[in-house]
């Protein structure tokens, strides 16, 4: 049982004193917390706790007023949002961001950007390496959809698309970007059962790939079934940590949040 | 590129190529010219407006830069006709770099007004170095191109200088269009945040693709002046620029688009002389009448159009 | 002229001209409060009230202060008519097609006054009757005061419909946010409308004082448009006070290097100006740059 290298395991994201004032609200308030490689962490908590602009500030959409975000030991807080996405960190959105006006396939290419390198003047000059890139982008686009299952669909447009297979769409996407860390944004809301059990197949697929996943969701048959840690956000504080029993069961959480009437799997 | 766009390339390439066959006459041929060097600057602005979703107001301005390159440089200073013109798109690509970047951060009508400036700018510019551009009165004795040794003089030469340049930006922009630079310049206009946040770099790409609008314009400046062998200030200005901008509305922002409107507004100007003054009245109402009845442009108006009416029987 | 005299002229010459830039800046940050659309038709509404007051004046004899409410009143109305027929049918358009349509309607306006009075310039008798009047060896001519009357009084009166009056908070609310402005009872609609007759009233204005002293022909009104964009951004988009300020200062800068430097530049003075504030801050010298990025229309 002796691994032949030491393990030291960094997290692979770390949220230090974060603090976001909008006007007079405090947003969040000194949030602490860390993400280990691999791992499925769920964030929850009720509407305004703070949650999207965490991602906001992650991704470097929003500035954090205070504190600091180590993305595999860098600091990103600051950063801008395409640099970001360069480093390794993609995401899905609460309210859908597709590019309704292009294909499905198209809308997974473009997540294949910040991995390819062809500019603008080889492009245009359809330099050799250019078709060669062209073919891979569309190889790995097409896995991806592969994936979440929405191949078929491959050349309607995107905004063609019903709710449950918008929502697997923005995955794809962000997948294509080959990420290390995946924001996934509310993936279940307003999906039906057949359409949840997909998506978690889908969120556990993507971890026995080896990314780490950073999960906000409200629908508890998702995060307490697919998680291995969860947080809970509560006006911008973090009010409990820790796995998906202990939060069950916490008197806290219960109170503020879960409620005892609510049956969860 | 796709297959119809190389089709209704190779299509459009042999029309060309076989016009001066029939087509002899001085007067056709240099209208045809007049199209092509508009087209190769209306390419340009195309490829900004109705992709990368910017306006420009000062086009004519780098138009100009092309034009007084090519022919101070080699009257004054005896550059080579080609140094020339490379320095004329040098130019261009710094003036764009300097207009581009502090501005593309902005919201998009600062864009349009910082061109406008920067044109007005260039235009006086051009008026009061009388030195060196002649100032109101012109500049004259530009040299015609040269090709080791053979002067392209007259129409049918020039025709095919002018427009197998044309063709080759066409192609250009093509490929650019059909990449992922342009897909991800497509992705902007879906969703400006998700592109961002998929790692698209938007402002440079936006800069990229403004920079390459000036030197298509400059390219089309440089064709101008050698053709015309006596260039004036009036030419460049902004009435002039805001033509370009018709050309580009007219064709709806694309690129093919883009060679219907240069077509439209080369060959309409003829027509107008018997309105003298007027013109700029019936491009007034030309331009409201796109924008409040076709906004996607003539090209995909008459599409729609005749789709439509097919779909009627 | 002594140099401190000609300094004083240029500097008088350059408070009359900014004036009109302030004041065309003025309505441009009115329309863009309400939409944050930039009319670059703003200039055309100038040039308006200067040609049809003449009409009004010259070929129908009015009194002056019967053509000059009418002028106004005539104006405000092309100016609400320009918003019903072409901007309020591309509400929904890009940013890009509206900015598009205000040149179409400006070239249009300029066309259709060419066509009325065609190219020579035209000119005003001065409000008040009276010689040049001297002060400190500079020479201004007594219109010059009805010019800078004007200006002032508009911007009280900007300053306290907006400020204090309920519709005028309301047009601001606008941009902000719509759909709130819209929850809160406000016409969006209307006040959209009101903006753009607003500014094309302030405009007439500006083209009736103006007249006088610098005549006016049909192709004014771009020229305007631009030094009074450039006065709008100088003082910070949307800030009343801040347009009319940064209006003087930039009259009085092209003032300066017309007459200092060489005449022909006068016009790049606004310009480079603009280029300057853009690229350094672009939200102008009162303004802000994080109200900037709230407003969302």
């Amino acid at each position: 049982m002796v691994e032949g290298k030491a393990l030291t395991l960094q997290p692979i994201l770390e949220i230090s004193q974060l603090r976001k004032v909008i006007g007079g609200t405090i947003v969040l308030r000194d949030l602490n917390f860390s993400v280990m490689p691999s791992k499925i962490k769920a964030i929850i908590g009720p509407n305004g706790a703070g949650k999207t602009t965490l991602f906001n500030i992650i991704t470097g959409m929003v500035r954090s007023t205070g504190g600091t975000v180590l993305f595999k030991g860098k600091v990103i807080n600051g950063k801008k949002s395409h640099l970001i996405a360069q480093e390794g960190i993609s995401r899905t959105f609460q309210t859908i961001e597709l590019f309704g006006n292009m294909t499905v396939l198209e809308n997974v290419m473009v997540g294949r950007h910040v991995r390819t390198r062809m500019g603008l003047l080889r492009s245009g000059l359809r330099l050799p390496g250019v078709k060669m890139e062209e073919k891979f982008i569309l190889e790995k686009a097409q896995e991806k959809l592969n994936m979440v299952g929405l191949f078929h669909k491959a050349n309607l447009m995107a905004s063609t698309l019903p709710l449950g297979e918008t929502k697997l769409l923005e995955v794809a996407r962000a997948l294509a970007t080959d990420p290390e860390l995946i924001l996934l944004d509310e993936p279940a809301a307003g999906l039906n059962e057949t359409e949840i059990l997909r998506m978690t197949e889908i969120i556990g697929k993507i971890r026995k790939q080896g990314m780490t996943v950073l999960l906000v969701e409200h629908r508890m048959e998702v995060v307490m079934g697919i998680s291995d840690e969860i947080i809970v956000l509560s006006y911008g504080e973090k009010i409990a940590e820790g796995t998906p029993d202990e939060i069950k069961n916490n008197r806290k959480v219960i109170d503020i949040y879960l409620g005892e009437e609510i049956e969860y799997a | 590129m796709g297959k119809n766009n190389f089709r209704t390339l190779i299509i459009f390439t042999i029309c060309l190529g076989v016009f001066p066959i029939f087509i002899q006459s001085d007067y056709f041929l240099s209208i045809m010219i007049f199209i092509g060097i508009n087209a190769i600057a209306a390419m340009g602005l195309s490829l900004l407006m109705g992709y990368a979703g910017q306006i420009s107001l000062g086009h004519a301005a780098f138009f100009g830069i092309g034009a007084y390159c090519s022919s101070v440089l080699t009257v004054k200073f005896g550059f080579s006709i080609f140094a020339a013109f490379i320095c004329g798109v040098f130019l261009s690509v710094v003036m764009a770099v300097a207009i581009a970047v502090p501005t593309l951060k902005l919201k998009g009508h600062y864009l349009a007004v910082a061109t406008l400036g920067f044109g007005e700018i260039i235009y006086i510019i051009f008026n009061e170095l009388l030195d060196i551009t002649g100032g109101p009165s012109g500049f004259s004795g530009i040299p015609h191109i040269t090709f080791f040794g053979h002067a392209v003089e007259g129409g049918i030469k020039y025709f095919y200088l002018v427009w197998a340049i044309a063709i080759l930006l066409l192609i250009f922009s093509l490929n650019v269009i059909y990449s992922r630079i342009g897909r991800a310049l497509r992705a902007v206009h879906g969703s400006h945040v998700a592109t961002e946040a998929m790692g698209v770099n938007v402002s440079w790409l936006k800069v990229q693709v403004f920079i390459l609008s000036a030197v298509y314009a400059s390219i089309g400046g440089s064709l101008y002046a050698h053709f015309v062998t006596f260039i004036s200030p009036p030419t460049f200005s902004l009435f002039a620029s805001i033509l370009l901008l018709i050309m580009v509305v007219i064709g709806g922002s694309n690129i093919w688009g883009a060679l219907l409107g240069a077509g439209i507004l080369t060959i309409l100007p003829q027509y107008l002389t018997a309105f003298k003054d007027f013109d700029i009245l019936v491009y007034g109402v030309i331009l409201m009448a796109i924008l409040l009845f076709m906004p996607e442009g003539l090209l995909n108006g008459l599409t729609s159009l005749v789709k439509w009416l097919r779909e009627k029987r | 002229m002594t140099l401190s005299s000609q300094i004083l002229q240029f500097f008088f010459t350059g408070l009359t001209v900014g004036s009109i830039y302030g004041m065309v800046g003025l309505g441009f940050g009115i329309i863009y409060n309400a939409t944050t659309i930039i009319n670059l038709a703003q200039g055309e509404f100038v040039m308006l009230g200067g040609l049809i007051m003449v009409f009004f004046t010259t070929v129908l004899k009015f009194p002056l202060y019967i053509g000059c409410p009418l002028t106004i009143v005539g104006v405000t109305v092309i100016g609400a008519l320009f918003e019903f027929f072409a901007i309020h049918p591309l509400r929904n358009a890009s940013l890009l097609t509206l900015v598009i349509i205000t040149i179409a309607a400006s070239i249009l306006f300029r066309g259709i006054a060419m066509f009325i009075w065609g190219k020579d310039p035209y000119a005003l008798p001065p409000f008040t009757l009276g010689g040049p009047i001297i002060i400190g060896g500079a020479v201004i001519m007594p219109q010059a005061f009805w010019v800078l009357g004007a200006s002032m009084i508009i911007v009280i009166f900007m300053g306290l419909f907006f400020g204090k009056t309920i519709i005028g908070k309301a047009m601001s609310a606008c941009s902000f946010n719509p759909m709130a402005a819209s929850l809160m009872g406000i016409n969006v609609r209307k006040m959209i409308l009101l903006s753009f007759a607003l500014s094309a009233g302030l405009g007439a204005v500006a083209g009736v004082v103006i007249t006088p002293i610098s005549l006016m022909e049909y192709d004014r009104g771009l020229m305007l448009a631009v030094k009074g964009f450039c006065a709008a951004v100088l003082g910070g988009l949307g800030i009343g006070y801040g347009a009319v300020v940064a209006g003087f200062l930039i009259g009085i800068l092209e003032s300066f290097t017309a007459g200092l430097v060489h005449s022909g530049f006068k016009d790049a003075v606004a310009l480079v100006i603009l280029l300057f504030i853009l690229c350094l801050k672009p939200s102008g010298i009162f303004g802000s740059e994080e109200v900037d990025s709230i407003k969302k229309l």
